[in-house]
């Protein structure tokens, strides 16, 4: 047996491949990251606080928390929300997704493309390439700041709508600003999808997106697979099969047949890649990538189209943007059932239930996150690759490789998990 | 040039904080320059824990292991940075201490046997000496930007005494629970953050952490009889300032 300390992750975790006689026959991607508990933590707490907690959950993609959560309560409340504070908030997802995005596609996945093994060499060797990436990356963290308050557990977010409207001069600096930031995401773009390094290998696999009303969709209410099924949200839940192995934190999903499946950039790309804007349609062709994508590591490809697509949402956003007044206090009807909701995290689907009492406190609630629900998918896609080989340092890197394409937040998974009632 | 080496550990956390430090390259990209990253999983493969100049820890300690790498850390680092909330006060997750630990898993785990963790969430100076602790949930990256570069020019250590209220001061932003009654937790929070839930129209909820440089027992007591004249129950302030000041929040009580 012999394993690895993943890297280049969010979070910790290890990949162990099993070998008898020299062969491969077993793999494990263990989840070592220590629990919080967080539906332990949001028991008892008021249902306007919650979005605030479970941001906590995830360094990197703490908004989609917020607004899952917000939508949820949202839903079983009957709280309209105003259309300029949906949209606002949704340009602070729009920009968490362009960071979250950015930095695994050329912080912690493009070393592999161009054979090195850290974020420092790249930063030597191809210095342009970094600044590039930094200038996309520090203008997401100025807007999600100039939105939601900060680049992480952002402030202006809330069951309702949002707390306040940034004022029209601190949004069209950042509309100015974008222009510039738009050619050097193109350049960045350009280099990494003429790279022949990106791998044309395909995998037989399952997914899973938010099955939106139109166009290339971050929200819904409901969830839709490859071959068209659709579960409305009320039902995941019982619908996806849960389980919990010995040696993972977190939970892992599958389908109701036992296929693992996949959720994240590339399973959107697929399902609305007809959705894409001219512009980022346009970019692709010129690659001969406009086209369903067939394997994991070809995520990468899905994650530009997707970041360039966001860009050009938030301009239209930043354009079109006029102060409001905040519509004010939130007047929640009586709870009408289970309070859930899904949203696409940078990394896939996201579903939060809670249940709330007749005083509107927490009384149980379960999170799914998008890693936890590709864990099986991992394990599956290492094993169909490495089953049979002779074990050696190749075959590990190539396990952590695939682990590492499918932008895993360890953090994420294991800090959420089923409850029993 | 001699380069600060400097390593990464992540304990029970988010990551947001080790955000916060791509962050302060990708705006100082002198900073690579001048730092040697010995050891960071998140961004890189080649990890060796040896002697560093500087440790930035982020997250609380919540397991066995955790407890022993942040000890053999403590002989290996020069320096020990808390890094964000998690390591300086205990994190959100603390807000589980003191709780029936198998209930608290059962909450979470249909097996609780496959877990394993400590009935305690500790703070990083509850386990080893700690240097300096850049509080907030998530840190102010900008801080840390300012703290590696004195480090590298050597520079020492100036030690935060501000609560929020100073901050919505200089930035102009008119006082929420003056002005319009609005619950607020900066009198008796540490400044650091710029006054970002004021400036937004609402109260600051304590993200970085109980000032206990400026609150004591008592006057900690009063204030939260003024929170509660203005609506917010006892039990959601306590969740509260056990979410982000846990080690803190001990520390006063204990002192009286």
């Amino acid at each position: 047996m012999l394993h690895s300390v993943l890297t280049r992750v969010e979070g910790e975790g290890e990949v162990v491949l099993k070998t008898e006689d020299g062969r491969i026959v077993g793999v494990e991607v263990r989840i070592s990251e220590a629990p919080r508990f967080f539906e332990y933590l949001v028991r008892g707490r008021l249902y306007t606080e919650v979005p605030d907690l479970v941001s906590r959950i995830c360094g990197l993609c703490g908004v989609s928390y917020v607004i899952t959560a917000c939508r949820a309560f949202e839903s079983c409340l009957g709280v309209e929300v105003p259309e300029d504070e949906d949209r606002l908030r949704m340009a602070v997802l729009a920009a968490e997704r362009v960071k979250s995005h950015v930095i695994h596609v050329a912080y912690l996945n493009l070393p592999d493309l161009i054979g090195l093994g850290s974020l420092s060499e790249l930063f030597e060797s191809y210095a342009h390439v970094f600044q590039k990436a930094s200038k996309v990356v520090l203008w997401a963290r100025r807007a999600m700041g100039v939105l939601g308050g900060r680049f992480h557990n952002v402030v202006n977010v809330r069951v309702g709508g949002v707390y306040s409207f940034p004022s029209v001069e601190r949004v069209k600096a950042l509309r100015r600003d974008l222009d510039e930031v738009l050619r050097e995401f193109l350049d960045l773009a350009t280099f990494i999808l003429g790279l022949k390094s990106i791998s044309e290998e395909v995998h037989r696999l399952r997914y899973m997106a938010v099955a939106g009303s139109g166009g290339y969709s971050w929200v819904g209410d409901g969830v839709v697979l490859d071959d068209g099924t659709y579960i409305e949200v009320g039902s995941f839940e019982n619908y996806v099969l849960t389980e919990q192995v010995s040696y993972s934190n977190a939970l892992r999903y599958r389908l109701p047949t036992g296929e693992p499946y996949l959720v994240g950039p590339l399973a959107r790309f697929n399902t609305y890649l007809r959705y894409l804007r001219e512009e980022v349609r346009e970019l692709l062709e010129g690659f001969g990538w406009y086209r369903s994508l067939r394997g994991v590591q070809q995520s990468v490809v899905a994650r530009i189209a997707e970041t360039y697509q966001t860009l050009l949402e938030l301009r239209d956003f930043l354009e079109d943007y006029r102060e409001r007044t905040v519509e004010g206090t939130v007047r929640p009807g009586r709870v009408r059932g289970p309070c859930v909701a899904v949203t696409e995290a940078p990394r896939g689907v996201l579903y939060h239930r809670y249940l709330l009492d007749g005083n509107l406190r927490v009384r149980s609630s379960n999170i799914i996150t998008p890693t936890a629900q590709n864990l099986a998918c991992m394990e599956y896609l290492i094993g169909s690759k490495l089953y049979g080989s002779s074990f050696d340092g190749r075959a590990l890197e190539l396990a952590k490789n695939l682990v590492r394409c499918f932008d895993p937040c360890i953090s994420c998974s294991v800090h959420v998990a089923r409850l029993g009632t | 040039m001699r380069k600060v080496s400097v390593a990464i550990v992540k304990l029970t956390s988010c990551s947001g904080c080790i955000n916060e430090f791509l962050y302060a390259v990708a705006s100082n990209p002198e900073l690579l320059r001048r730092v040697a990253l010995v050891y960071a999983t998140e961004f890189q493969d080649l990890n060796t824990l040896e002697e560093v100049d500087v440790a930035l820890v982020e997250g609380s300690v919540a397991t066995q292991h955790q407890e022993e790498l942040v000890k053999s850390l403590r002989g290996r680092a020069r320096l020990v940075v808390a890094l964000g909330a998690c390591a300086t006060f205990g994190g959100i997750q603390a807000a589980r201490a003191g709780e029936d630990l198998r209930r608290v898993i059962l909450s979470s785990y249909p097996n609780p046997d496959f877990v394993s963790v400590l009935p305690e969430v500790k703070s990083l100076d509850r386990v080893v000496r700690v240097d300096v602790r850049l509080p907030g949930c998530p840190v102010n990256g900008d801080s840390l930007a300012r703290l590696l570069v004195k480090v590298i020019y050597g520079g020492g250590e100036a030690p935060i005494v501000e609560n929020v209220c100073s901050e919505c001061k200089r930035a102009g932003v008119q006082c929420v629970m003056v002005s319009r009654g609005v619950p607020c937790l900066g009198p008796v929070t540490f400044g650091g953050c710029g006054a970002i839930c004021p400036s937004f129209g609402r109260g600051c909820y304590g993200c970085y952490g109980l000032n206990t440089a400026l609150v004591d027992a008592e006057r900690l007591a009063k204030f939260l009889e003024v929170l509660e004249r203005l609506g917010m129950s006892r039990d959601d302030v306590d969740a509260l300032l056990k979410s982000f000041s846990y080690s803190a929040l001990a520390r006063i009580q204990t002192r009286g």
